[in-house]
């Protein structure tokens, strides 16, 4: 790789490590896992930058990550769970206020009761804020596979959310 | 709700989320590595022990071809014969041993002789039973391969040694360019094989390397598990090192010599490597192929393993050995010499 190429690629690893490390995490619910397929994502991106950086990166890298931690053909041999516990999951979220950081657990929690697929469109979508023609590519569905993912997921957490949860999320009833 | 989603999650990641291990000097060695099959960079070993070091490899696999930064040009290859023709040495040069270096550079173009070397990789690797070739596509890291123009090319690159200024450090700190730099046979994407049965692809790393641009055998940069930059693996010790940070990682090696048919010689290698807390661990299948005219391959197949949960949530460790054992990687080597490496 050449020089400036590489200088690019360095960038992009430090600008972005930590933003691909949470998109992992929210995705699978396993803070080693995630780091593992970012690991992952990024050494094969270094491998295709040339490549890549004609193209779209940020997709292309999710788009590695959701292979490795989502889909079906892969989840087959990737099942890995923590046995560790010590790196396993996040830190509870410091308390500022009992009712925010139960607020926040839920929150979280409910999140990884999602099928993978709905709670990847979920977080594609609400929380990269991505448009469904982008979530779709990522994916590698249709936008109306992601349209409905996205609805039956939003459903779901409804269930899952408590109502003073729900009342504490704006627009949670509309 | 949607529209609060997502500053919800982030302010509980704010504080959640761990610290990460993963640095941009880490990944781009670990690309380098894979995509050259070997970044390396030279301890702080004195003259002495390096000589002595050296003499001791070249012994364990018999004197192999290239035995020294002189030695290419003096013994052109293992077997007495000549040189090929256009086969021109590229001897390491004297480095002071007080300072580390590393490899920079990496594939580049298919020429007439790497077109040919994919030719023959295509036909063979298509025909191993009960496998198929996977290799990664733009959008869709594992794509199947039917036909040789979607099999990942073998290209020419060239690769000079520079300084590392970050001396007993784990990651690189590119310095100055010693002025050395050698041409290689590598691919830009690893072509993998899925086999029957087992739960994921291997990963299959191929580089050829020019005489005299190497010493034989496998040696080890202190402290560290890259190979030192004149060995083109890691060494045959079992190693505990850090790996971005991370301490404690594991790397068992078996390791074993012997003789090809046309004269060449061997080096085999069977290697674990495990994360601290066990809950990944990857095996690798690695031939280094010595040619009797001075060049050499290194074959890696590369099998990675995984935790699986059983309805009782607790996990134990998914072996996946790798599908191609060492003699299966030796015997492709003996087939596919790389000619004239230029």
């Amino acid at each position: 790789m050449r020089a400036e190429h590489e200088a690019e690629f360095r960038e992009f690893v430090t600008g972005r490590t930590e933003r691909l490390r949470v998109f992992a995490y929210l995705c699978c619910g396993d803070w080693h896992r995630a780091e593992d397929a970012v690991q992952t994502a990024l050494i094969r991106l270094y491998g295709a930058w040339n490549r890549a950086r004609k193209i779209s990166v940020d997709p292309y890298v999710r788009r590695i990550i959701v292979n490795v931690l989502i889909d079906e053909h892969r989840l087959s041999w990737f099942r890995r769970v923590n046995i560790g516990g010590d790196e396993a999951g996040p830190a509870r979220a410091t308390a500022v206020d009992g009712q925010r950081t139960d607020q926040r657990l839920m929150l979280t929690e409910a999140l990884q009761h999602l099928p993978r697929r709905q709670r990847a469109a979920v977080v594609l979508r609400f929380w990269e804020d991505l448009p469904v023609e982008q979530t779709a590519q990522i994916m590698g569905c249709s936008t109306g596979a992601v349209k409905n993912l996205t609805m039956r997921g939003l459903a779901t957490l409804r269930g899952l959310l408590t109502d003073s949860v729900l009342d504490d999320i704006q627009g949670a009833t509309s | 709700m949607t529209k609060d989603f997502g500053p919800a999650l982030d302010r509980e990641l704010d504080t959640a989320s761990p610290p990460t291990a993963i640095t941009a000097d880490g990944i781009i060695h670990k690309g380098r590595r894979q995509g050259a099959n070997r970044v390396a960079y030279t301890g702080t070993a004195s003259v002495i022990a390096v000589f002595l070091a050296a003499g001791l490899v070249f012994q364990l696999v018999g004197g192999g071809p290239g035995g020294g930064p002189d030695g290419a040009q003096a013994s052109p290859s293992a077997s007495g014969e000549p040189d090929p023709p256009g086969q021109v040495a590229f001897p390491l040069p004297d480095l002071p041993e007080d300072k580390e270096y590393g490899w920079i550079g990496g594939g580049g173009d298919p020429n007439d002789t790497t077109r040919g070397l994919t030719d023959q990789w295509w036909a063979a690797l298509s025909a191993v039973e009960g496998a198929e070739v996977l290799t990664s596509g733009e959008n869709d890291p594992m794509v199947p391969v039917t036909d040789r123009v979607d099999f990942p090319d073998i290209v020419r690159g060239v690769e000079g040694l520079f300084e590392d200024l970050n001396v007993g450090g784990s990651g690189f700190s590119k310095g100055p360019a010693t002025g050395y730099s050698r041409p290689f046979y590598t691919m830009n994407d690893w072509p993998m094989l899925q086999f029957d049965g087992e739960l994921g692809p291997d990963v299959l790393e191929i580089a050829y390397y020019p005489k005299g641009s190497y010493l034989p055998g496998a040696r080890t940069q202190p402290g560290g598990s890259y190979a030192d930059y004149r060995h083109l693996t890691e060494g045959c010790e079992d190693l505990t090192y850090n790996a971005q940070g991370r301490a404690g990682w594991t790397t068992g090696f078996e390791c074993a010599e012997s003789d090809g048919p046309g004269g060449e010689r061997v080096l085999s290698m069977e290697i674990t490597t495990n994360n601290p807390s066990r809950t990944s661990e990857h095996r690798y299948n690695r031939v280094v192929v010595y040619y009797p005219d001075g060049n050499a391959v290194v074959i890696t197949d590369h099998a990675p393993s995984w935790q699986e949960r059983d309805d009782g949530h607790n996990a134990t460790l998914s072996g996946t050995s790798p599908g191609l054992g060492t003699d299966e990687l030796a015997a492709l080597a003996f087939r596919i010499p790389p000619g004239v490496i230029a």
